[in-house]
């Protein structure tokens, strides 16, 4: 299995494709974090805009912090699109090439090899996502340095001290991990039904796409499918940025608003992977290899 | 000395569907043959390849490779099998070099030596850091049955070994299948459409057509120049198949086709044949003696569609 896994991250790091995603989020970031240092305060003016008759706000709110928190705003939507690029290739892809058939002549059970297959595709995802941290939390609280975080919430301000923030942004990630793995398994699973690339790469991002759009309207039809999608719960990583506060309103360090939901959607999302590999695993042991 | 049994296939169907691709086939391969499997393009030749090979699930039928059910088997069974199907496709964006200790992985550990010294047998050692890429077909060839052999296999399934190769890439793919019969005392299961191909290197052929068998035999008798394939048509051929079962022509019977029954024997015995067919008081509508294996094998294998590839 070690050495099934082995080969599979070789080829998919050897794979000029795989390099795509990480020189688009690179640019994406690079450019939010040019724009904001060149004129972040009309941005901060312009998020705040709604609290800023009603509150005096001082300080330095522009730091690394508040940058990696927009960035990850912006750019947890678009990752997913970078996601299934790979993750929708890792059977079609092979069976297009070709490949495929001369893999399964060799004496590997096809449980090993398919599990091999979405431990690449996660193991590419979370490499994603620690590239992402590093250009978006690191280097942003290099460029800005770091601070108090103050950040709008469904009409309210979230202030976190600079100290109590660092774990939540290791929590926001393994969340984002848990998520996108989540997309990886969906891309993983389509692309047991097709022998080229383009379709289950389109049909994964067409499914984010349109889940996405189903867990964003506030329609009573769509309400009820909602908890069921794993685009409602992928936004989960936010709760980490809200904070309990005691009876004076103050901010209990330490703590996180609604834990229950950050519970709730890490379940639900689990639950989404581990039917999608089991699905995947069931559909390619019976498969008939005609490519 | 008992001869192992390395293949042995019984009763094999796959149905895709409604369409039958291989239909109870049944046939044994044994240590040292190089067993020529021929049938035109659709015969079905691909298709059992793959269930030998487990890449496609057998409908109904049985397959034991060295002696062992290969559906409880498989990986033991397949440790010791080398196979290039088909193209021979492999990461293009990788050198023949990876490429080779990637697959070889797959079977267990392996040196830089023995990657070195398959790529000289195949005569790549000078490209050996070469994309696969920049290959031509033929080096792409070479490169897969570098593939296939380097675990050391006993038994080496190619499937359609010189399709897209250049005269000189087909008599170095004959030359390599001769050598791994005769020097390395190897099993060779060799696909083709092409009869020319079969009949200089195989010691057993077997032709399909529409996913069944037509006619199975070593390649000394098929091809032996005195012998002849004779076609007999009667009124009722399934009845004429029972008579010739229990006749001294039993040994000779290859098998009954939809409209004839097929009968191999030495030219010689034609008008013995005749006697004693009308004496079984068969109603004989014609006997028709072919001329060759080729001539039969184009006529028994709808071969309208190829006869330009049989006529190289």
């Amino acid at each position: 299995m070690w050495t099934l896994l082995q080969i599979e991250l070789y080829k998919i790091f050897r794979r000029p494709r795989t390099y795509i995603a990480f020189v688009a989020i690179t640019v994406l970031v690079s450019i939010v974090q040019l724009g904001l240092k060149s004129d972040g305060k009309e941005y901060i003016d312009f998020v705040l805009s709604d609290l800023k008759n009603s509150l005096s706000i001082e300080g330095k709110i522009l730091n690394g912090y508040f940058v990696c928190y927009a960035l990850l705003q912006m750019l947890l939507v678009n990752v997913p699109l970078l996601i299934a690029l790979i993750a929708a290739d890792m059977i079609s892809g092979e069976a297009n090439a070709g490949t495929l058939r001369f893999l399964l002549t060799k004496p590997v059970s096809r449980f090993e090899f398919i599990l091999a297959k979405f431990l690449a595709a996660t193991v590419y995802t979370l490499m994603l996502l620690i590239w992402l941290a590093i250009l978006a939390l690191f280097v942003s609280l290099l460029l800005f340095g770091t601070g108090d975080m103050i950040i709008p919430r469904n009409g309210y301000l979230v202030q976190l001290k600079a100290s109590d923030v660092f774990w939540r942004y290791i929590g926001a990630f393994c969340f984002a991990a848990l998520a996108m793995t989540t997309v990886a398994a969906v891309g993983f699973f389509l692309s047991l039904f097709a022998e080229n690339s383009i379709g289950p790469i389109v049909a994964t991002m067409s499914i984010i796409i349109v889940a996405t759009i189903l867990s964003t309207m506030s329609i009573p039809l769509f309400n009820k499918i909602k908890p069921f999608l794993f685009t409602t719960h992928m936004v989960a990583w936010k709760e980490f940025f809200d904070i309990k506060v005691d009876e004076n309103n103050a901010s209990i360090a330490g703590t996180v608003q609604h834990p229950e939901r950050i519970t709730r959607s890490a379940i639900v999302l689990a639950i989404h992977i581990v039917a999608l590999v089991t699905a995947s695993v069931y559909v390619f042991k019976r498969k008939d290899v005609l490519s | 000395m008992m001869t192992q049994e390395i293949i042995k296939v019984d009763g094999l169907v796959k149905k895709f569907h409604n369409l039958t691709a291989v239909n109870n086939l049944s046939f044994t391969v044994n240590e040292g043959d190089v067993y020529g499997f021929l049938g035109q393009n659709g015969a079905g030749k691909s298709t059992t390849i793959r269930m030998l090979l487990t890449l496609i699930a057998p409908t109904l039928g049985s397959i034991e490779l060295f002696g062992m059910n290969l559906q409880t088997h498989r990986n033991e069974i397949l440790q010791q099998v080398g196979a290039v199907i088909e193209k021979p496709d492999v990461y293009k964006y990788l050198s023949a070099y990876d490429n080779l200790k990637l697959f070889a992985r797959l079977n267990g550990k392996v040196t830089h030596k023995k990657v070195m010294d398959q790529l000289e047998v195949v005569g790549l050692a000078d490209r050996a850091k070469d994309k696969v890429k920049t290959f031509s077909q033929g080096m792409k060839q070479r490169l897969g049955i570098a593939i296939a052999l380097i675990h050391d296999p006993k038994l080496i399934v190619l499937d359609e070994p010189t399709n897209g190769l250049d005269p000189q890439g087909i008599a170095d793919i004959r030359n390599l299948i001769l050598h791994l019969c005769k020097e390395q005392k190897k099993t060779l299961l060799v696909s083709s459409h092409l009869l020319t191909e079969i009949e200089h290197i195989a010691t057993k052929v077997l032709i399909i057509d529409k996913g069944r068998k037509i006619i199975e035999g070593s390649s000394a008798d098929l091809f032996d120049p005195t012998q002849t394939i004779v076609e007999i048509q009667t009124t009722d051929n399934a009845f004429a198949l029972q008579q010739l079962q229990q006749s001294n022509w039993r040994n000779s019977l290859q098998l009954e086709r939809n409209e004839a029954v097929v009968i191999k024997i030495d030219k010689q015995a034609i008008p013995q044949l005749h006697r004693d067919l009308v004496n079984m008081n068969l109603r004989l509508l014609s006997l028709q003696p072919k001329h060759s294996l080729e001539d039969y094998f184009l006529q028994v294998t709808s071969g309208k569609q190829h006869v330009d590839a049989f006529t190289n």
